[in-house]
This record gives structure tokens, C-alpha cells and sequence, in this order.
């Protein structure tokens, strides 16, 4: 869609309020609901918003211990580009739309910052090497029956799974309990054109999983993104409530598996038609295993992430590529060289999808960039791996961001001043948890951690 | 209804007091009375620390290695005695980077060398803690507390900076007195004047990118001023000596201190944020 088709566009749908989304680091989605006049006249740019918008943490705390480049002197405003591509009817509220953005600045360049922005970048880039790529999500949740209210008096501790305590997955007995909450939730996504797979219950109390067709890899994050925001609306509505927190108890965790391939002139360039995988294959798993560590402070982005990356626990623990190998953080799958690709396991359910796969088709072209040489795939089980020959991913929120720091080809892929300002982000986080109330030397989930993430992660 | 941790509201309504703090540790105050070697006398000790990180432009961590590595030495200063844990929490961060200032006086530093024991610092409102174990010639900082500590300092974190903060407490004087001397003060060291802190503060600092090209300073209270870098300013602080001093020796955070109405700043916010960004890796030692 033009911008000269948005006002029949609109018509056609009675549309009276439109509701911008955009897409925070932390992954928030934040934006305003502005009148049919309104969003029309902001056209193209959008409409303002403060820059504090892409400046707070997930607790609300302003970030102020450094001041990124694109920020005013003192307080400014930015704005929500639409991606009038992304404009649809609210499948709930009968006249009103919704519109995904992107932040830029009032000339209408792109905000650093921004994730989706971020994905562009990189997508672009690839499109200068000659390829395209393809990305699929799945997506861990757990729903309970409590009501959002009940579930913050309780700080989200023992809440009522729906479905059996028993850790048991794709258990019928079990989804014969979510369909009710399935069932409108799959409505919704088919009214604004979200493309599901299919779904089943997962292997925690309370867990479920969906997964989506494979899309070009900005619609794929905003499937994501549409999705995440329908399950919490329709739980709203339904009296319950869901989480995409990677470890909210100590069962399994959530995790945000993507998978992702590679064509030139519409061709799969992973593997030839006979099963050998190509010299570009080679590079590009190559620079994913490189950046393994730094991929690690977008993948797993907070201080609860990491208690789901335990051995024997489904997350994977040690940067390692492997056929077919589930344990491995990245799992190739050639069976059918023409739908050959490559599934990135280590993402819990609170990344950005954004940033997940954009830091993946990042460390995939700087691999090619660099000629990365691939290390010997694991055939082993991928946990409970000594340290000695197998590189273990980093453990905590600060190893990571380290990791990050160190890194030398993500930053001229993602952008220098987008992978500053998360490193910072990451460390504020880091900071916040020390200095408000986390415990640091607890081995099981605190409350600190349920009272920030479980309700907006 | 639930109060989110780390929230907005608890910024403003805590200050960010409430994010670091001061121990102020006064054996004659009372909070212990000591008794040392039969004498009547009480022993002052005064012991600070702060906690931070940093989340600036500033230079790489002094934490690289990885876990289960070697302990690692600071990179501020190669032939410091002292060294954290790998992967250190920011309490150890502030109180290594606290003691390594102390090495910088010659008879703190002969001190740190021939004392043996181990202290722990521990919040009484937050789970934060750091335990200090003198090693005879080496000091190692790390999270949490510990079992075998002789001299455990207990504190209320949010009440640290209040005028009438309850004096912290502290256990195991009685039996290690030099230990816990020894420690308040080392905690403690000693600090020159607010221009002399500046001064030092800046050739730290002032390098980084986005901060001022030039920084004023002004003392309320005798008007007396000094201006580091580039004239005219682009940032100017105003506060008492005593704050100043404080700022600029590492032991409070510049937001914090504008928040507090401690400090005034004259500026734009992004030189607000990069000197509050600065002062948090001054006060960790990097």
C-alpha cells in the first residue's frame, strides 16, 4: 500500500483510530492512538513521540548514565514511520487499525536504536551480497488461569497452569485445556494475517507453542510481534494470563527458536542437489559460530535469561553447529537440500525478535565477509560438555555484553552506534538488578525477576 | 498492589540514594563499643563505599576473562595488590576500586600488605554484600557473605546518606580489633581538596567521548571556582566543598547527586547523562 491508497483504505475499513506500534529494544511494543485525522496528516514521517520512548528500561527507569547520539540536548521528540505494508483492521476494536513503525528521526532518517530499523539495515545488506533470506519463528508461552490482577498480587508466584502440573508436552489432555484461549487467539492472527503453522502443547506446566510460515524476515518478526501482543490481549479478555519469560519457574523454560535460510535469484544456496553444503554455507555458519558469544547478549538480553540455559534442559549451552542435532545452539537441517536451513535455538521467549534475527543474519554476513572457517559439528549430546574443546556460551548478562564488546564483525553489520547503545543497556540492566532488590547469589528465579519481566517481556 | 522493582516510582520516591550508598561505620558512635587492649576508649572508623557500574562510552571492563579463570588484577593500576572475582557483582567492583585508591597512600598501603582476615560488608535491606579477604600481600574482593568472615559490617542501604542514619552494626571487633581497624581504614581513604579531586577526576575523564569540552565547578560556599578543559564550559557544577569533593573522589554518582538537590548542574541532559555515566566508572575504577 501507497500512501495515496491509506484514505480509501481506511474507508474501506470504517477506520477511526489508528494505533502505532513500535518496537522498543527490550522489545516493548509502545506507540499512541491517534484519530483518523491525525495519523493521515502525520503521513509520511508519523507521528512524534518522545525520545524517552527508545530510552527507558523495562522497570521505567530512564536510562541516565550516557546519551546516544541521536537523542536532542536535553528532551526531544523522534517519530513512528509507518510501514503502511503492516496496516490492519484491529481484529478486537471495530474501527480502529493498527500500524507497525519504525523510529526515525524528524528528516526521516532512521533511528539508530530501533529494532526494526536494525533488521532493515542488515536485510539491506544482505540484499547487497546478492541473497535474500527466509525466517520462521516458533514461539514458547505459558498461560495460567489466573487473572492478570490476581497473578500481580501473588507477584506472579503460584499461579494456576492451564493444563496439568505434570511436565509432559504435545499432551492433547493438555491443549484440550487451551483451546478456548488458542482458539481466539488463532482467530485474531488469521484476521490480521499472521500466517500460523500450527501449534501444540510444550513440555512445561502451562506451555504452548506456535509456529508460524517462513516469511521474509521482517514480516516474520512482525509475526512475532503481532502474536506476543494478541496472546496478551486476548488473556486480558479472557481473565488470564501468559508470559513469554525465558524462566519463569524452574521447569522448562521459554525459548524463541528461529530458522532461517538463504536463496540467490530465488534459488537455496545451503546445500547443492546433492546434498554437499556450499562454500557459502560454510562461511555463513562460520561467522554464526564466531559470533556465538556476542549473538548472546541479543539472544538471552536479561538477567532472567540465563537461568534457562542450563544442560539437559532443552536450551542449548555450548556454541556448537550440528545435523539434525537439537542440543546444538544451532541445528542444520538438510534432509531436502532445497528447504535446507539452519534453526538458532539459543533465543529465550524475552528476545526482541528483531534483534534475534538480525544478529543472526549479521554474524551469518560477517562470516561471509571474513571467510570464517567452520569448526567440526558436535555429534554429541550438547550438554554436560567439559569446557576443554567445547566453547561454552556466556552465563551471565555482563559475559555476554563482553562478549559483545569484543566482537569485531557485528558491529559494522548492525551498526557500531546500535551495538553501543545495547551494550550500555545490557549493563544498566546488569546494574538495576544489583542495586533495586535481585539477589545474586540465588540459584532458583527471584521475585525481582517475575515483578519485571513476567508481565511485559 | 505490586510495586515493580527498579521502576520509575522507586527512582523518585527512594532517590537513587536508594541504588547506591554510603557506609558510614562509627565504632565511637556506638553502634560497637570497643574496647581495645583493656582501654575505656572508643575507636573511630569510618569506612565508605559505594555502589555502581559503568554504562558509559568509557574504556573496556577490567573483567574480560572467563568464568572459572584466574582472578585478574585491575588495569587502572598493574601493581595493586588487589583483585575481584571474575564476573564481579557492583558492591565488588566499588569496594576494590575503594581499596586500590587506599594502596595510593603509602601506609594503607603497607597495611593492606601485612593483614590476614576476612570482612564482610552486607546490606541489611537488599541481598548486596562483598567480603574483603586480606591474604598477606594480596587482597581479594567477591561477592556475598561470608561464612568464615571475623568482622561483618551490617547496614540499612536506603538510610546510608540520611542525616540521621542509623549506625550500621558491626560484629566480630571485640575479637579482631586490628582486623577491623585495619579495615575502616582502608575503606576510608584519604582525599585531597574538591580542586584537587577535580583536577584528578577530569585527566580521568574529561577524554571521554560526549563529555564537556570544559567543566566549571563552583563552590557555594566561599565562590571560590575552577574551570577544567575547554573556556567557556560547556557544563558547569555547583555544590558545597564538602559535595564536591565527594563527586570527585569516586564516593557519589552525579545523578544521584543532582537528584538529591545535593548538586546543581548547568548543562544540556547529554552532559548530564555522560558525567553521570563518568562519575559511576570513576567510582568502580575504571
Amino acid at each position: 500500500m501507497n500512501i495515496t491508497d491509506v484514505p480509501a483504505w481506511l474507508d474501506e475499513h470504517a477506520v477511526k483510530w489508528v494505533k502505532t506500534e513500535g518496537v522498543s529494544p527490550d522489545g516493548l511494543v509502545v506507540g499512541k492512538h491517534l484519530t483518523r485525522a491525525k495519523f493521515e496528516r502525520a503521513l509520511p514521517l508519523g507521528n512524534a513521540i518522545t525520545d524517552l520512548a527508545l530510552g527507558y528500561d523495562v522497570g521505567g527507569t530512564p536510562y541516565l548514565a550516557w546519551w546516544d547520539a541521536w537523542r536532542a540536548d536535553a528532551l526531544g521528540d523522534i517519530h513512528q514511520q509507518p510501514d503502511l505494508t503492516t496496516l490492519v483492521a484491529a481484529p478486537d476494536r471495530r474501527g480502529t487499525a493498527n500500524v507497525l513503525c519504525n523510529f526515525v528521526d524528524r528528516t526521516g532518517v532512521p533511528i539508530p536504536s530501533c529494532p526494526r530499523g536494525v533488521l532493515q539495515h542488515v536485510v539491506d545488506q544482505l540484499g547487497e551480497l546478492g541473497f535474500a533470506a527466509k525466517a520462521a519463528f516458533e514461539i514458547e508461552a505459558m498461560v495460567f488461569t489466573d487473572s492478570l490482577p490476581a497473578a500481580r498480587r501473588r507477584h506472579f508466584r503460584g499461579l494456576e497452569p492451564m493444563s496439568t502440573d505434570v511436565p509432559l508436552g504435545y499432551l492433547h489432555h493438555n491443549s484440550r485445556q487451551q483451546l478456548a484461549f488458542v482458539d481466539e487467539v488463532l482467530v485474531r492472527l488469521e484476521a490480521i494475517g499472521v500466517p500460523v503453522e500450527g501449534w501444540h502443547d510444550e513440555a512445561a506446566p502451562a506451555q504452548f507453542e506456535i509456529n508460524f510460515d517462513p516469511a521474509d524476515p521482517l514480516a516474520a518478526c512482525d509475526h512475532v510481534v503481532r502474536a506476543k501482543q494478541v496472546m496478551r490481549e486476548v488473556a486480558i479478555d479472557q481473565g488470564h494470563v501468559v508470559t513469554f519469560m525465558a524462566k519463569p519457574s524452574e521447569e522448562y523454560g521459554n525459548g524463541l527458536h528461529v530458522h532461517h535460510s538463504l536463496t540467490r535469484d530465488g534459488e537455496p544456496v545451503f546445500y547443492a542437489s546433492d546434498g554437499t553444503m556450499s562454500d557459502t554455507t560454510r562461511h555463513w555458519l562460520g561467522g554464526l559460530m564466531r559470533s556465538a558469544d556476542a549473538a548472546t547478549s541479543f539472544l538471552c538480553p536479561n538477567i532472567n535469561s540465563y537461568r534457562r540455559m542450563i544442560g539437559f534442559a532443552a536450551a542449548p549451552t555450548v556454541a556448537s553447529w550440528g545435523e539434525d542435532n537439537k542440543s546444538a545452539a544451532l541445528r542444520v537441517l538438510s534432509e531436502s537440500p532445497k528447504a535446507a536451513r539452519i534453526e538458532y535455538r539459543v533465543a529465550g521467549g524475552d528476545a526482541n525478535p528483531y534483534l534475534v534475527l538480525a544478529v543472526a543474519l549479521a554474524s551469518g554476513i560477517a562470516g561471509l565477509n571474513a571467510f570464517a572457517q567452520l569448526p567440526p559439528p558436535i555429534t554429541v549430546a550438547g550438554w554436560g560438555l567439559p569446557p576443554e574443546g567445547y566453547p561454552h556460551l556466556p552465563t551471565t548478562i555482563t559475559r555476554a555484553a563482553d562478549a559483545l564488546e569484543a566482537d569485531r564483525g557485528l558491529g559494522s553489520v548492525m551498526g557500531e552506534d546500535f551495538v553501543r547503545f545495547w551494550i550500555n543497556t545490557r549493563r544498566w540492566e546488569w546494574l538495576m538488578f544489583h542495586t533495586s532488590g535481585g539477589d545474586p547469589t540465588a540459584t532458583a528465579v527471584t521475585d525481582w525477576e517475575l515483578d519485571r519481566y513476567f508481565e511485559l517481556i | 498492589m505490586s510495586r515493580r522493582v527498579g521502576s520509575a516510582r522507586a527512582w523518585k520516591t527512594r532517590s537513587i540514594r536508594s541504588e547506591y550508598f554510603i557506609i558510614y561505620l562509627s565504632i565511637a558512635a556506638g553502634s560497637a563499643r570497643v574496647k581495645p587492649l583493656g582501654a575505656t576508649g572508643n575507636v573511630p572508623i569510618a569506612v565508605w563505599a559505594w555502589y555502581a557500574t559503568v554504562v558509559s562510552t568509557g574504556p573496556t571492563p577490567v573483567d574480560p576473562s572467563p568464568a572459572g579463570g584466574a582472578s585478574e588484577l585491575p588495569t587502572a593500576n598493574t601493581a595493586s595488590i588487589v583483585e575481584t572475582e571474575a564476573d564481579p557483582p557492583p558492591i565488588v567492583l566499588i569496594v576494590a576500586a575503594t581499596l586500590r585508591r587506599a594502596e595510593e597512600t603509602p601506609k594503607l598501603a603497607a597495611l593492606m600488605e601485612k593483614t590476614s582476615g576476612t570482612v564482610t560488608l552486607r546490606s541489611t535491606v537488599d541481598p548486596q554484600a562483598a567480603t574483603i579477604r586480606f591474604l598477606r600481600g594480596r587482597v581479594r574482593v567477591e561477592r556475598g557473605i561470608a561464612p568464615d568472615a571475623q568482622v561483618t559490617i551490617a547496614t540499612d542501604l536506603n538510610r546510608m546518606s540520611d542525616e540521621d542514619a542509623p549506625k550500621p552494626k558491626v560484629t566480630g571487633a571485640l575479637t579482631h580489633l586490628r582486623l577491623a581497624l585495619t579495615a575502616g581504614k582502608v575503606l576510608d581513604p584519604p582525599t585531597g581538596t574538591w580542586q584537587e579531586e577535580a583536577a584528578r577526576f577530569w585527566a580521568s575523564v574529561g577524554h571521554h567521548p560526549g563529555a564537556p569540552t570544559g567543566l566549571r565547578v563552583v563552590c557555594r560556599d566561599d565562590h571560590h571556582e575552577l574551570t577544567l578543559g575547554a573556556i567557556p564550559a560547556q557544563y558547569e557544577i555547583h555544590g558545597s566543598a564538602h559535595r564536591l569533593a565527594a563527586l570527585f573522589s569516586g564516593s557519589t554518582v552525579f545523578g544521584e547527586e543532582l537528584l538529591a538537590g545535593h548538586l546543581y548542574g548547568v548543562g544540556s541532559l547529554r552532559h548530564t547523562a555522560e558525567l553521570t555515566g563518568s562519575s559511576l566508572a570513576y567510582m568502580m575504577g575504571r
